[in-house]
């Protein structure tokens, strides 16, 4: 009993009191550095080994035109145009899927919120389930469309529409149900579900390798083209979030309390899923299913810095970004030359983990 | 000073919780609420705090509608404790309370937020409990850590005399009766600020003892209302709450005393 108490105040003391900046400076500090250090490894890191130092050479020369020797070129080639629009991919879908998951978890105040629960993921999937299994016979209709560029907008559009769909469900008179909204992505979860089953049911062998392969994740296929296709989503997703973190907090209090304080509950409930669908489907739309780091990387730092939820957000976004970095890279070089889905690996990683906490967890409150 | 006028709750198109309510509170007074449980008292303090719809009436703080006041304004003048609040995320004693302080600040909080935050803590007899986990507290703890958290909210306006409310479900629920009278004790200090004050008791005595005015709901409606003298008579609590009591006197203070009887 005594211990537990200790340990809870270890962990509860850093938050927003002066005794505690100093602990947060340190957070910060080391999870920014873990950042940058594995991002410039994984720049390196590849069918072609570039080190460090000629990464930092590359990118000084592409930004700021210093000098560069002659033997680098090739490398520069590699780097520029397949490397690095990758990793820049993989750290903003990982930010975007962590602060949306912290965003959803203090909306909800449940920590077992993530975006999957609103029903984004399945939208997403029926919408690519249907360009990937009944695009050949529209192609017969529209004979110049491609599949592979109509894929990413059927997938955002079913998130989008998925969401809406639950969204409605548990709205009335301006006022959204929690409960009913959970409840209600079930459904639409089961729903989607259901009609993908139909469809695989329809699909030939070919079809279904795409789908499967879609639905286990991968960034196998960025390029500039796609970056920059999604990184008007992506990143206004991630700057606009934390700026409700202080909202966000007061409502963890219960949503009449915080109307109470004065937080307009229900206006900020509608800004907050439109925000996280918008950011969630656009990383759904190129990269596929992602799991677990929505869920896992809010836990992770709540364990480490307390449940504030203006400190946790941006803590989240960079340990998002960390996460996806590193399950990609273990991705693309575990079974070189082919690759795993990343989903597979964010999967094999977070479930363990999870359960972990749990486990962990479930002692914890027994003491209590 | 807050009026209310010919007040209708009615949920659920035909569930009437509430009606013709006629009331009011004003700076400087502690009015009482009690009644049955069902009586709608806690609807009352909803519907007063503005977070009720109401059917017909209307709720009036110092002569604006509350209908033409925004959230952020109304919680620069009035703090609520609620019944229950459940907090599932291990905060900090202290970051509840600066929870208070939200209306006051876009982001972080100042450092005389953080001055406000331990003064109310202080007051409470909490301040020791400041690092403590919020989930782990016992359900007094919580009650008095809640009240700090509305103290906190007020606490300028309660300071500069500008005149507040407070309205409190319940707040002794679960306290000793150390920390009952402690908390009465507070608010017959802090009445004096300019502030009124909304409480919903359950124990009689209490509200005999602190209160300038009592209120008794039943079946929704204002039952009887007035003050100590005028409320507490046998005939007039017995069938309050149909259950027959006695009133004695308090051998020390002359207050009433209400006993099974």
């Amino acid at each position: 009993m005594f211990m537990s108490i200790k340990a809870t105040e270890a962990i509860v003391l850093p938050g927003v009191f002066s005794n505690k900046r100093k602990y947060l400076y340190i957070i910060f500090l080391s999870l920014i550095t873990a950042l940058i250090i594995l991002t410039l490894f994984s720049i390196g890191i590849g069918a072609v080994f570039i080190p460090v130092d000629d990464v930092i050479k590359i990118i000084m020369h592409q930004f700021l035109s210093t000098a560069i020797q002659e033997e680098l070129i090739q490398s520069e080639v590699i780097l520029i145009a397949i490397r690095l629009p990758r990793v820049l991919m993989c750290l903003l879908i990982g930010a975007t899927l962590a602060v949306c998951g912290a965003v959803l978890q203090g909306l909800f105040r449940n920590p077992l919120a993530d975006p999957q629960l609103i029903g984004v993921s399945s939208g997403a999937a029926l919408g690519v389930a249907i360009s990937i299994i009944l695009g050949p016979s529209l192609n017969k209709l529209l004979p110049e469309m491609e599949i592979s560029s109509i894929l990413p907008f059927m997938a955002f559009f079913g998130g989008f529409a998925a969401t809406t769909i639950v969204y409605r469900i548990s709205s009335k008179h301006g006022k959204t149900s929690v409960s009913t909204m959970l409840l209600s992505g079930i459904a639409i979860n089961a729903l989607c579900g259901s009609i993908i089953g139909y469809l695989i049911f329809l699909a030939d062998d070919n079809q279904i390798r795409d789908l499967t392969f879609w639905t286990l994740g991968s960034l196998n296929g960025s390029s500039w083209k796609s970056l920059y296709a999604i990184f008007p989503f992506l990143i206004f997703t991630i700057v606009v979030l934390p700026f409700f973190s202080s909202k966000l907090n007061v409502i963890l209090l219960g949503e009449e309390e915080a109307k109470y304080l004065g937080v307009d509950v229900d206006k900020l409930k509608k800004y907050m899923i439109f925000l996280a669908s918008l950011g969630v489907g656009a990383c759904v739309a190129v990269s596929g299913i992602i799991g677990f780091i929505g869920l896992v990387v809010p836990h992770l730092v709540r364990l480490i810095i307390g449940p504030d939820l203006r400190i946790l957000i941006p803590a989240s976004i960079i340990l998002g970004a960390t996460l996806l970095l590193c399950s990609d890279l273990i991705a693309r070089t575990v079974v070189a030359p082919t690759e795993l889905p990343i989903g597979i690996v964010t999967s094999l990683l977070g479930a363990p983990f999870f359960i972990w906490l749990l486990i962990k967890n479930r002692s914890l409150q027994n003491y209590l | 000073m807050i009026r209310v006028e010919e007040l209708d709750v009615i949920v659920n198109k035909n569930t009437r919780l509430l009606s013709n309510i006629d009331f009011s509170l004003d700076y400087s007074e502690i009015v009482s609420i009690v009644g049955k449980n069902g009586a709608g008292k806690s609807t009352l303090l909803r519907a007063i705090c503005g977070d009720l719809r109401t059917a017909k009436g209307v709720v009036k703080y110092d002569n604006t509608s509350i209908r033409n006041l925004d959230l952020q304004s109304l919680s620069r003048i009035r703090a609520v404790v609620s019944q229950s609040i459940q907090l599932q995320f291990s905060f900090t004693v202290a970051e509840v309370v600066a929870f208070g302080r939200s209306p006051f600040n876009n982001f972080y909080n100042k450092n005389s937020d953080i001055k406000v935050v331990h003064e109310c803590l202080r007051e409470v007899d909490a301040y020791n409990l400041r690092y403590r986990d919020y989930t782990t507290l016992s359900g007094g703890e919580k009650q008095r850590v809640q009240f700090a958290r509305a103290l906190a909210q007020v606490w300028d306006a309660i300071q500069s005399q500008e005149g507040c409310y407070l309205f409190l479900d319940e707040p002794l629920s679960n306290l000793d009766i150390s920390h009952q009278h402690d908390i009465m004790n507070i608010l017959s200090k802090i009445v004096k600020k300019n502030v009124g004050i909304f409480i919903i008791l359950h124990d009689l005595n209490l509200a005999a003892q602190y209160s300038d005015r009592i209120i008794i709901l039943k079946d929704g409606e204002v039952f009887r209302s007035g003050s100590t003298e005028e409320i507490f008579k046998d005939s007039i609590i017995s069938s309050a709450f149909d259950f027959q009591v006695k009133i004695l006197v308090h051998p020390n203070n002359d207050c009433p005393l209400v006993v099974p009887g």
